[in-house]
C-alpha cells in the first residue's frame, strides 16, 4: 500500500496550505478583488529567503495537529504584515504558531538523535514512537544519511519502510514476512557507552533534563541508557 | 585483547578530549548540535571519541595515558577500528568520529596509522570526521588530515610557554605546536577542512590565569583563524604526578566559555571587558561575566531605539531576542510582556533597561506581578509555595 501522505517537496506543501488559506479568507469575505491580491502571495512575502523560513516554519508546524486553522491564520497574518511579523512571534497566534513549531521539530531532533537501527544486510530496523506526523521526514533524513540501504521504521501498529518510494505495511504483516528478531542491546554501544562518564564531571540535573526517558522501551521506561547500571538508576530517577 | 576491550580502554583513554559537532556540514543530513545520547555523567555524546593507540613516548604530568603510566595499553588497526566505527554510525549511535591518538613510536608513525584509518573510513562515510594532529608530524601528513577530515584540532593545552613547561617536559610550543597550527591554517584558507580548526587548553594546573586563556584564545582566533577554543577543567587521574592537585572548579571552565561567547559571538572588545578579571586576572566564580560588565559600566538602554549592539550588552538579551526587539519595535512600544515574548531573561535584563522613558526596578515589575495576582501554575507549585 502506498503511504497515504507522500512527500512532496516542502515547497510545494507549503503553497498548497497557502492556497489553502486563501480560499478560506476569500470564501469568507466573498471578495473578488482581495483574491488576485492574495494570490500574488510571493509578492508579499518580499526575499525569497524569508519565504523559505516561512515555507519551513508552516510546513513543520502544520504537522503537530491534523487541525490546520490556526495555520492558516498564520499564513494571513503573514502576507499581511511580512514573514517577520511571524517569525518574531508579534501576535499571541504567532507564538502559538513558533511553539509548535518548536515542539514538532524537538520531537523530530529527538528521534533523529535517538532512533537506534538495527542492520539485516542492506536493511536497517527501528522502532519509533511519535503523536506528530512526521514520519515521512524521518524516512527522508534516514534515507539521505544512510544511501543505499532500505530503512523502516516501525510504530505500534504500521511499518513505514522507505525504499525509493514510502510504502506503508502493518507491522504484524511485515514481521512475519521478514522474519526479524529485534534485539534491544548492543554489545559494542554499550561498552563505548560506559567508558565515557567522568565521575568529576557529573552534572545530575543536566543529565535528568535531557535523558531521553520517553523514547526509552516501555519496559525499560527508566533507563536511560542501555549502558547505564542498575545500581546508579537512582541518580537519574526522581 | 578483542576488539570489545580496545572500545573499553582506547574509548575510556579518550574521553578527556574536548569536542562539538557544530558543522554545517555534519553528516550531511543532520541538525548541527544534535546529541545522539546523553552520557552517563550527562555529556552530550555526538562523535565516537576514540584513541588509534594510548601507548604514549611522552610523559605529560596531566595525562592518564603518559609513558610512565602503568595503565593497560592498546593499538586498534584501521580494520577494526573502521569496522567499529561504521557498526555505531549505522546503528544511528553516532553522528561522526572524532579520532586522536597518543604518541606511538613517533609523530609521524602515529599520523600515518590515523591516516590510514580515515582513508578506509572515508571509503564508505562522507559524514563529519575531526583528527587530532599530532605535535611535531610533518607537513604532508598535515596536509592529508586536512585533506580527509572536517575539522583538525591540535591542543595547546597551555596560555604560554612557562605554564606548558609546568604540564609537559617534551612540548615545545612555538615548533611543535604553533607551527602545525599554522599550516593547517594555510591548507583551510586553501579550501580543506572546510569546519575548520580548533584547540583545547587544560585549565588549572599550570597556574594560568583566566586573563591569559582568553588573551590566547583570542590571539588563535585572529591569528589561526581558529573555530573555536575549548577549555577543559583539570580532572586528577591516579598514577600522574598531579593526581594529589585539587581539581579546577567546573565553574571556572564555565566562566571561561561565557567569556569566549562574549568575545567571539557578541564581539565585545576584550581590552573593555578586563573590568571584569580581578586583581589575579581572573573572572569572579559568583558571578556572571556580562552581568557583571553592565553593572560595572552602568548600562541602561532603552529598547524602543537601541541600536543591536546596545541591546546585546544587556544581561538576558541575545542575538535572537535582540532582533525580535528591533523587528517588534516597528509595530508598537516595547512592553514587559512583548519582551518575554522575544525570549528575553526579564528578570535579568530589567535592572539595565529604561522602558516607557524611565528605569523598570525589579521591584516594579515584582509589584506589578503581585497586584495581577495570578493563580499558582499547578497544585504542586502552590503545595510548595505553602
Amino acid at each position: 500500500m502506498r503511504c497515504e501522505y507522500t512527500p512532496g517537496e516542502s515547497y510545494d506543501e507549503f503553497s498548497s496550505i497557502v492556497q489553502e488559506a486563501i480560499a478560506r479568507e476569500i470564501g469568507d469575505k466573498k471578495d473578488s478583488t482581495l483574491k488576485q491580491k492574495l494570490l500574488d502571495y510571493e509578492w508579499h512575502f518580499g526575499k525569497p529567503k524569508k519565504i523559505e523560513g516561512l515555507t519551513k516554519f508552516v510546513v513543520t508546524a502544520s504537522r503537530y495537529d491534523p487541525d490546520k486553522s490556526l495555520v492558516y491564520k498564520i499564513v494571513m497574518q503573514a502576507l499581511r504584515f511580512g514573514v517577520s511579523y511571524i517569525l518574531d512571534k508579534c501576535s499571541p497566534e504567532a507564538e502559538e504558531f513558533v511553539k509548535r513549531y518548536k515542539a514538532v521539530v524537538r520531537e523530530y531532533s529527538r528521534l533523529i538523535s535517538h532512533t537506534r537501527f538495527q542492520r539485516f544486510n542492506k536493511t536497517l530496523v527501528a522502532e519509533v514512537n511519535t503523536k506528530f506526523n512526521i514520519f515521512d521526514i524521518l524516512l527522508r533524513n534516514f534515507k539521505a544519511r544512510y544511501r543505499g540501504f532500505k530503512i523502516v521504521l516501525l510504530s505500534s501498529s504500521k511499518a513505514y519502510i522507505a525504499n525509493g518510494e514510502i510504502y506503508v505495511v502493518s507491522r504484524r504483516e511485515f514481521m512475519e514476512q521478514t522474519k526479524i528478531k529485534l534485539s534491544r542491546r548492543d554489545d559494542v554501544w554499550d561498552t563505548y557507552y560506559s567508558s565515557q562518564s567522568i565521575s568529576g564531571r557529573r552534572n545530575k540535573r543536566h543529565a535528568m533534563n535531557n535523558m531521553p526517558k520517553k523514547y526509552s522501551p516501555p519496559l525499560e521506561k527508566h533507563y536511560i541508557e542501555f549502558g547505564i547500571q542498575d545500581s546508579k538508576l537512582t541518580n537519574f530517577i526522581f | 585483547m578483542n576488539v570489545r576491550d580496545k572500545v573499553q580502554l582506547l574509548g575510556s583513554a579518550s574521553k578527556y578530549d574536548v569536542c562539538s559537532t557544530a558543522s554545517k556540514k555534519l553528516g550531511k543530513t543532520n541538525i548541527p548540535g544534535i546529541c545522539t545520547s546523553w552520557g552517563p555523567d550527562g555529556r552530550c555524546i555526538s562523535l565516537y571519541k576514540v584513541l588509534q593507540t594510548n601507548v604514549c613516548t611522552n610523559d605529560c604530568r596531566f595525562c592518564v595515558n603518559r609513558s610512565s603510566s602503568k595503565c593497560k595499553r592498546a593499538i586498534f588497526k584501521p580494520e577494526e577500528l573502521k569496522e567499529t566505527f561504521l557498526h555505531l554510525f549505522y546503528g544511528n549511535y553516532i553522528d561522526g568520529l572524532f579520532l586522536s591518538s597518543g604518541i606511538y613510536r613517533g609523530p609521524d608513525e602515529t599520523m600515518e596509522m590515523m591516516v590510514e584509518t580515515v582513508e578506509l573510513i572515508r571509503k564508505e562515510f562522507k559524514g563529519y570526521i575531526h583528527m587530532k594532529i599530532i605535535p611535531g608530524s610533518e607537513y604532508h601528513l598535515v596536509k592529508r588530515a586536512c585533506e580527509l577530515a572536517d575539522r583538525v584540532s591540535i591542543n595547546l593545552e597551555a596560555p604560554n610557554k612557562e605554564s606548558l613547561q609546568i604540564l609537559s617536559d617534551e612540548k615545545h610550543l612555538r615548533q611543535d605546536i604553533l607551527r602545525r597550527s599554522a599550516w593547517a591554517k594555510n591548507l583551510i584558507r586553501k579550501g580543506l577542512a572546510q569546519s575548520g580548526q580548533t584547540t583545547q587548553f587544560v585549565v588549572g594546573p599550570g597556574g594560568e590565569s583566566d586573563y591569559d586563556l582568553v588573551k590566547m584564545s583570542r590571539w588563535m582566533y585572529e591569528k589561526m583563524e581558529l573555530r573555536r577554543s575549548y577549555f577543559s577543567a583539570f580532572q586528577p587521574v591516579g598514577d600522574t604526578p598531579f593526581s594529589n592537585l585539587s581539581r579546577t572548579p567546573l565553574l571556572r571552565e564555565h566562566r571561561l566559555y561565557q567569556m569566549d561567547w562574549l568575545l567571539r559571538v557578541y564581539k565585545f572588545d576584550l581590552r573593555d571587558m578586563k573590568r571584569v578579571f580581578d586583581e589575579n586576572g581572573n573572572l569572579p566564580l559568583d558571578m556572571d561575566p556580562k552581568y557583571l560588565y553592565a553593572k560595572e559600566k552602568g548600562i541602561l538602554v532603552d529598547p524602543g531605539d537601541a541600536t543591536k549592539q546596545e541591546l546585546l550588552s544587556v544581561p538576558g538579551i541575545g542575538p535572537i531576542s535582540a532582533n525580535r526587539i528591533i523587528t517588534m519595535r516597528k509595530f508598537g512600544s516595547i512592553t514587559h510582556e512583548k519582551l518575554k515574548r522575544a525570549g528575553v531573561v526579564v528578570k535579568r535584563a530589567l535592572p539595565f533597561l529604561r522602558l516607557e522613558g524611565r528605569q523598570t526596578l525589579l521591584n516594579d515589575f515584582k509589584q506589578e506581578n503581585k497586584s495581577a495576582s495570578l493563580p499558582p501554575k499547578s497544585p504542586v507549585a502552590a503545595k510548595v509555595r505553602e
